[in-house]
């Protein structure tokens, strides 16, 4: 049939014409010697997930990289969601330098995708003590550095409406965990039906958040010997600690007033309108609306009473930059990722995101600390020194480790089954895999 | 259809005034019902222009306030001026054009062997074909990727319009004609054939004339599954210069903070061209997904 | 019959043959060129242990034997059928429904017709938003409605029970594809069947049984097999509707945790595509089970009404 024919043809002839379409990968730096023209610049490809306003930042950056030196043109790609980074990176097509979640690094380092950096790291002498030691950890996959983080997210804050604590009485932010039950009990009005009106504190608002609260008491995920710890006291007590609101203010009730609330940053956000008191405070929330003359008080997030050396605790998400193992140009890669790790790229990124910087000493520097504009990050960019910081551990089997202690966590909360029984089960569901992770 | 020799439009019998008055009625009642349900299913697109009008803030007031307050044409301006977004259109319509164009020629071809020719094996590949289609693409897309690297493909619209061509999604509108064609009648094809056509005449001028609507319907629903196409962009395409509108409105989206009115204005334009394709397409449309040849 | 006769017939039916292959001969070519490969891939996956990044390892039918040991397969398999059986026929049925009343020579068709369409053109993203109010258990019109006329008002959104049954409400929104597919299998029921059954003295049901079901046949089981294979991938919906919600993927204790969903989690967040392309067999062996299925009742329910 010519239609046939036709259809092999046109994929033939497509063949040819994508190949002078695409752009020209200026790999082949190996200039044939003796060439008296200026040495031409080795291209890279820089992925990274951001869209609209972050990506222009971005872009704006690899811009001022490219014309600080001759040797390197940093091209960058946005868009790139995790999904498309794998799907290319596994099918061959792996860029130079990748943006991603700081959970892939786990993942992804253990599957082979990742280039180990240690190498890259002695022969260059760049000095990992330089990072947040939270935020590179994260970057640890058995204990050896497979990505740098560019910038952090940070949980270690509470938020509280101003206006809620002065009409119920309250005359300053509770500093125990003790203290906030109080508080958000304090906080919560029935109406006459026992419909929630407005409530003090929900543990698991905006989510379950299944690395913070151990954090705040204390708990760890493993051993670094191999052996899941998710059921340890600590862990266990942070979960009994959540399930506690759910006691006192009841399921039902509860899921009730979740389902009528606002959607977050609108003037319906249960926060901002009065119908929440408090919430766990992140630096990339309410920057409008938080501190001396804003509708959101800020305080360090409560430790338990028993434990005041837990004081200051708070949970790191780094955002990650990794190279892929079949990176084409991973010397010019990691010269780049270099470059964005340099004091004043922190600052400018930093600044310009509203993000946490990631190298220690930016967190000091005026450009930051002294400008005005980023007024609200300042006790962020504070607290970020501290020793308490913490995170979850990378590892191959992470997200389904996260996953199941999501689940479990749930219907502890629900009342379904114990706190310990919720992390028993996770811990015999997910040791297994890191048995087997270990076998490797 | 319109050349059925059958028609039976002529052989309307007259009718008693007591049937017809009860025919209004149960016209009344149709309009009725009709306009009250399709209130409901106008509901989505009228919110989407409403909050396209809207500030942020009145976007998510509860309970709703469907007007806006003052009307924010500038969601459009700074929508249009956020991404390139004529281009993206540009290049949407492209890929959907092309993917249209193979497929209106590829599906009615087979669907054509699936149904009019009677030859040993028919129903195993034709059960084959559809079995293609339940096997669910989390599995499949990364071989497929590595498939198009290696011819070096990605970084181009091939992958995207090759794959609407000889993909497994060709085979829903192969089945989709095929019960058309199945609705053809028997003595159409079968009096040309007595007459010594070929089956390539006998498709090309019988059955083919016969399906123009049928095949209007499947290049429309061709045309409508690229436009709205967000992966396969995605992951083949590596240059922006080359995306579409669906990897563009993804652009008002970001990780801490949502541009709802531009996202709104945005899809209210991503959206209007195909319900106007959509209109005028509709009246050839409908004649046209029909399986069952007489009137 | 002579020997000549035989080989006559043995000729044309060659000739058939080849003439059959030709037509079909693009998709034959798109089978062999670019969907063999990706299949057999797959179930070469299914057998081994793949990471996505190196080269997989072979296990043999273990990742298959895990498939029955794993209690979140058959709850995703469970919720997915749920949408199976409870979305598709209601939602067929009232498509059916809406096509009858359109089919009435209404007048302003143009109008109706585009407006029935016109949800399933909606960005999902901004569909979302409005489900998500629709579906507020304390503000949302859906619960409103419910209370005026004494209705239980669910938490559609949270309420582990409610979840599935509330994306099956909204998937009434997207009908509009088989209304428009019915529709034009109504108009081409040959109007000369309704008058001589109306001479018979044929009631409005019993033409619509009589005549109406079995015309627009065809058509449904083209609605029913390409439903079922449709909503067991369902994957889109459930995610987008957990996330909108600010749910963890699978929703409220996983009541949307569908098997479309919890495979794509497998495969490329657990980065598990061995066991991933198992459970995408052992769907495809669902799947191809209901089909042959269909298709061999429907012998006794689709008319054609042309030939064979």
């Amino acid at each position: 049939m010519l239609v046939v024919l036709a259809g092999l043809l046109a994929a033939g002839a497509l063949g040819g014409c994508s190949k002078s379409g695409e752009p020209a990968q200026a790999g082949g730096s190996g200039q044939p010697g003796g060439s008296q023209k200026p040495k031409e610049k080795v291209e890279i490809q820089f992925w990274n997930p951001l869209t609209g306003e972050a990506a222009a930042i971005l872009d704006g950056i690899a811009q001022s990289f490219n014309t600080s030196q001759d040797a390197i043109s940093v091209k960058t790609l946005s868009s790139q969601d995790p999904q498309k980074q794998l799907t290319a990176i596994s099918g061959g097509n792996a860029p130079d330098l990748v943006m991603t979640y700081w959970n892939n690094i786990g993942p992804w380092s253990e599957a082979g995708a990742v280039l180990n950096l240690e190498e890259k790291i002695k022969t260059s002498g760049f000095q990992t003590e330089t990072i947040i030691p939270a935020a590179l950890d994260r970057m640890k996959v058995d204990g050896k550095l497979h990505g740098f983080p560019i910038s952090m997210s940070m949980s270690n804050k509470l938020f509280y409406n101003k206006k809620m604590f002065q009409e119920a009485g309250i005359a300053k932010p509770p500093e125990t965990l003790e203290e906030l039950l109080d508080a958000a009990k304090k906080l919560t009005k029935k109406d006459d039906k026992g419909n929630i009106t407005q409530i003090g504190f929900i543990p698991d608002y905006p989510w379950i958040d299944n690395v913070f609260w151990p954090i705040i008491f204390g708990g760890s995920w493993e051993d670094g010997k191999g052996k899941l710890t998710a059921n340890q006291k600590a862990n266990v007590d942070s979960i009994a600690y959540q399930a506690s609101f759910y006691k006192e203010f009841g399921n039902e009730a509860i899921a009730k007033f979740k389902s009528g609330m606002g959607k977050a940053n609108t003037p319906q956000d249960p926060i901002l309108s009065g119908k929440l008191g408090m919430m766990i405070g992140w630096e990339n929330k309410y920057n409008d609306q938080r501190g001396e003359n804003g509708e959101l008080g800020v305080a360090p997030f409560p430790y338990p009473q028993d434990r005041p050396e837990l004081k200051n605790s708070g949970m790191v998400s780094p955002v990650a930059m990794f190279i892929p193992a079949k990176a084409k140009h991973a010397d010019e890669a990691w010269t780049f990722m270099q470059y964005l790790l340099s004091e004043d790229v922190q600052i400018r990124y930093a600044t310009e995101v509203k993000t946490i910087p990631v190298l220690l000493k930016a967190l000091d520097n005026p450009k930051l600390t002294k400008n005005e504009s980023l007024k609200s990050m300042w006790e962020f960019y504070e607290s970020a020194k501290s020793k308490n910081l913490n995170g979850f551990p990378n590892s191959i089997y992470i997200n389904e480790y996260l996953q199941a202690l999501s689940e479990e966590t749930e219907k502890a909360l629900k009342g379904q089954q114990t706190a310990q029984q919720a992390m028993d089960a996770v811990v015999a569901k997910i040791q297994p895999k890191a048995d087997k992770a270990a076998k490797k | 259809m319109n050349a059925s020799p059958q028609s039976a439009d002529a052989a309307a019998a007259p009718r008693s005034a007591a049937r017809r008055r009860s025919g209004a009625a149960r016209k009344a009642m149709s309009h009725l019902v009709l306009t009250l349900v399709g209130l409901l299913f106008l509901m989505p697109f009228v919110w989407l222009v409403l909050t396209s009008l809207k500030t942020d803030d009145e976007i998510f007031v509860v309970p709703v306030q469907w007007l806006p307050g003052a009307i924010q044409w500038e969601n459009y301006t700074k929508a249009i001026h956020a991404i390139p977004y004529f281009r993206y259109m540009g290049n949407t319509i492209w890929i959907a054009a092309l993917c249209v164009l193979g497929v209106v020629v590829i599906a009615p071809l087979v669907a054509y062997g699936f149904s009019k020719i009677d030859f040993k094996g028919r129903n195993g590949l034709f059960y084959i074909m559809l079995s293609t289609l339940m096997l669910p693409f989390q599995v499949t897309m990364i071989p497929i990727y590595v498939m198009f690297n290696k011819i070096d493909l990605t970084n181009s619209y091939w992958p995207i319009v090759l794959s609407s061509w000889f993909g497994t999604g060709l085979a829903y509108y192969i089945f989709l004609l095929r019960q058309f064609f199945l609705g053809i009648p028997h003595e159409l094809t079968e009096s040309a054939k007595i007459d010594g056509a070929s089956e390539l005449r006998i498709y090309a001028q019988i059955v083919l004339p016969l399906s123009k609507p049928a095949l209007l319907t499947v290049g429309l629903f061709t045309f409508l599954g690229a436009w709205g196409d967000f992966q396969g962009p995605l992951i083949y395409l590596n240059d922006p210069d080359k995306w579409t509108l669906s990897i563009g409105l993804k652009q008002y989206i970001q990780e801490n903070k949502v541009a709802w009115g531009q996202l709104m204005a945005a899809s209210t334009i991503f959206t209007l061209p195909i319900v106007i394709l959509y209109f005028f397409v509709q009246k050839k449309f409908i004649e046209g997904i029909t399986i069952t040849g007489l009137k | 019959m002579n020997a000549g006769n035989q080989i006559g017939i043995r000729r044309r039916e060659r000739k058939r043959l080849l003439v059959g292959l030709l037509f079909i001969s693009p998709w034959l070519a798109g089978l062999l060129l670019f969907q063999l490969y990706p299949i057999l891939s797959s179930f070469y996956y299914s057998l081994t242990e793949y990471s996505l990044f190196t080269p997989p390892e072979w296990v043999g039918a273990a990742n298959y034997k895990e498939l029955f040991d794993d209690p979140k397969v058959w709850l995703s398999l469970y919720n997915t059928l749920f949408m199976t059986i409870f979305g598709l026929f209601p939602h067929l049925a009232f498509a059916l429904a809406i096509a009858l009343l359109l089919n009435r020579n209404v007048k302003g068709q143009s109008i109706y017709r585009t407006i029935y369409f016109l949800p399933t053109l909606v960005p999902i993203v901004a569909a979302t938003l409005l489900w998500m109010w629709l579906l507020n258990a304390q503000y949302g019109l859906i619960n409103e409605l419910a209370g005026r006329i004494g209705l239980p008002q669910p938490n559609w959104l949270l309420d582990p029970k409610w979840t599935k049954p509330a994306l099956v409400l909204m998937g009434f929104w997207g009908t509009g594809t088989a209304t428009i597919m019915y529709l034009a299998a109504l108009q081409e029921v040959p109007r000369m069947y309704y008058e001589a059954a109306e001479i018979d003295g044929a009631n409005a049901w019993q033409k619509f049984r009589q005549i109406t079901l079995p015309a627009i046949s065809p058509m449904t089981l083209f609605q029913v097999i390409m439903g079922i294979i449709g909503t067991l991938q369902l994957f889109t919906q459930g995610y987008v509707f957990a996330e909108g919600n600010g749910q963890a993927i699978g929703g409220p204790e996983n009541s949307l945790l569908f098997y479309g969903v919890y495979l794509y989690q497998t495969a490329f967040s657990f980065l598990r595509m061995g066991y991933a392309s198992a459970m995408a067999w052992l769907l495809f062996a669902v799947v191809f089970a209901l089909t042959i299925l269909v298709f061999k009742t429907s012998a006794k329910w689709v008319y054609y009404g042309g030939d064979r």
